[in-house]
């Protein structure tokens, strides 16, 4: 049950990295960019919220099996497909968490006064370091609080991870996956305690990051 | 040449600037209703808006020239901002607002701080949030963030449009004392013939995107 639940934790937490490694540069660029690429890529991001998870796993399936090139080229390097592994739990879970960052963050950039960051143009600094020292600050709020929810996002993947990592127990099952098997089985009780365990971990890990955001 | 040499045309949705003027005062102001174009003027100087066609040129530093493809980037220009709701970083304090545009050792540049926070009489605030600061006091505080590293210009928008009427005057008066002892060159954009009258020795008169005279500040009226 703990190995259950650290893995769990383990998967959404490095999903929820890379979630903010990746989504919070995007949403920046986002925030200030207009037109035709900008609205494409920007569906194209918040289209995992919209679609069915089912069909959010097909497509990375058909992106990372074993017959597609980026899969291909995983087992090339590795030496063992990527599929029905823990990091393509991780990528299920990237995924589907992203959109939630992407949103939150992407709004928050949105509403920095464009004041703030020209007087740091003209202070001589470069669009990296304002991005850094004047965007991200300013943003904090939003970027904290769209993380918090992609990580909760991420600890109830089902669908996506259900397609591409499977629920192998003690490879790439994680808390969400257990409940369903548990109840499959007739495991009425397991499936309580980890129901019970994984809403208890995910509202005091929401719980932290929102006292930690608030001031 | 010595001095700003402006002559550019921009368009910023609708509205279409074409401006030309040369000034080597030390306080040069724009002075013209809301809606001419000075603050579009201004973002052009500073580089924070491209223009179509033409040329700017700072104390022999081309800044931006369309047909040889000169565009310094803001950063590059040497040119300070003071916009008119003063844009102060709200995340950090005085001391870091004041140094924000400093490069060099960590001595180096609280040197630069203190020197400039006593410049404008707020030494004993650095540590203060400009929320627990008057108008009149962020003001100076952007004012030195502007000055800390030693730019060629100075560009004020609308320096007193946040402050109350009464205190105006008197910012006015602190205002050129401080510019004449940092003896840096300023370009002043203004509605208000007495911020002209108090602080410029030359005066851009704009109207619809069009400079319509240039001159001493007689030219202020009033």
């Amino acid at each position: 049950m703990l190995d259950l639940m650290l893995r769990s934790l383990l998967i959404a937490g490095l999903a929820s990295l890379a979630v903010v490694a990746v989504g919070v540069p995007f949403a920046r660029l986002l925030a200030r960019r207009r037109g035709l690429w900008a609205e494409l890529l920007s569906t194209l991001v918040l289209l995992p919220m919209i679609l069915p998870p089912t069909v959010l796993g097909y497509v990375l399936l058909l992106l990372i099996g074993r017959g597609s090139p980026v899969g291909q080229t995983w087992e090339a390097l590795t030496g063992s497909p990527l599929v029905f592994t823990p990091a393509a739990a991780v990528l299920a879970a990237f995924v589907a968490a992203l959109p939630f960052l992407v949103r939150a963050a992407q709004s928050a950039f949105e509403q920095i006064d464009p004041h703030f960051e020209d007087v740091a143009r003209t202070l001589g600094r470069t669009e990296l370091d304002i991005f850094l020292r004047v965007s991200i600050p300013l943003a904090r709020r939003g970027i904290v609080g769209g993380a918090a929810l992609a990580f909760a996002r991420a600890m109830g993947e089902f669908g996506a991870t259900a397609m591409i990592a499977g629920s192998i127990p003690g490879r790439t099952q994680t808390a969400s996956l257990a409940v369903y098997d548990a109840v499959q089985a007739g495991r009425t009780a397991d499936a309580g305690l980890i129901a019970l365990l994984l809403a208890l971990l995910s509202a005091s890990i929401l719980f932290a990051v929102g006292r930690t955001g608030a001031r | 040449m010595n001095g700003l040499s402006v002559d550019i045309v921009a368009r910023q949705g609708d509205f279409d600037l074409q401006v030309a003027f040369d000034t080597s005062a030390a306080v040069t102001a724009i002075l013209g209703p809301s809606g001419a174009g000075k603050s579009l003027t201004l973002r052009a100087i500073a580089g924070l808006l491209r223009p179509e066609r033409g040329r700017i040129v700072l104390d022999g530093r081309t800044l931006f020239d369309h047909p040889q493809k000169i565009d310094l980037p803001a950063r590059s220009r040497r040119v300070g901002v003071v916009f008119q709701g003063y844009a102060l970083f709200p995340h950090l304090d005085v001391g870091a607002n004041i140094g924000f545009g400093l490069v060099g050792s960590a001595a180096e540049r609280d040197r630069r701080v203190q020197e400039l926070a006593a410049l404008v009489e707020l030494d004993d605030r650095l540590e203060a949030r400009h929320s627990e600061l008057s108008g009149g006091q962020q003001q100076r505080i952007a004012i030195a963030r502007a000055l800390a590293p030693r730019p060629q210009l100075v560009l004020l928008d609308e320096p007193f449009a946040a402050v109350d009427p009464a205190l105006r005057q008197r910012l006015r008066e602190g205002l050129r004392a401080l510019l004449a002892r940092e003896g840096v060159r300023v370009l002043l954009v203004t509605h208000d013939i007495a911020d002209a009258r108090a602080l410029a020795e030359r005066v851009v008169r704009m109207e619809h995107g069009r400079v319509v005279a240039t001159g001493g500040v007689e030219l202020a009226g009033g």
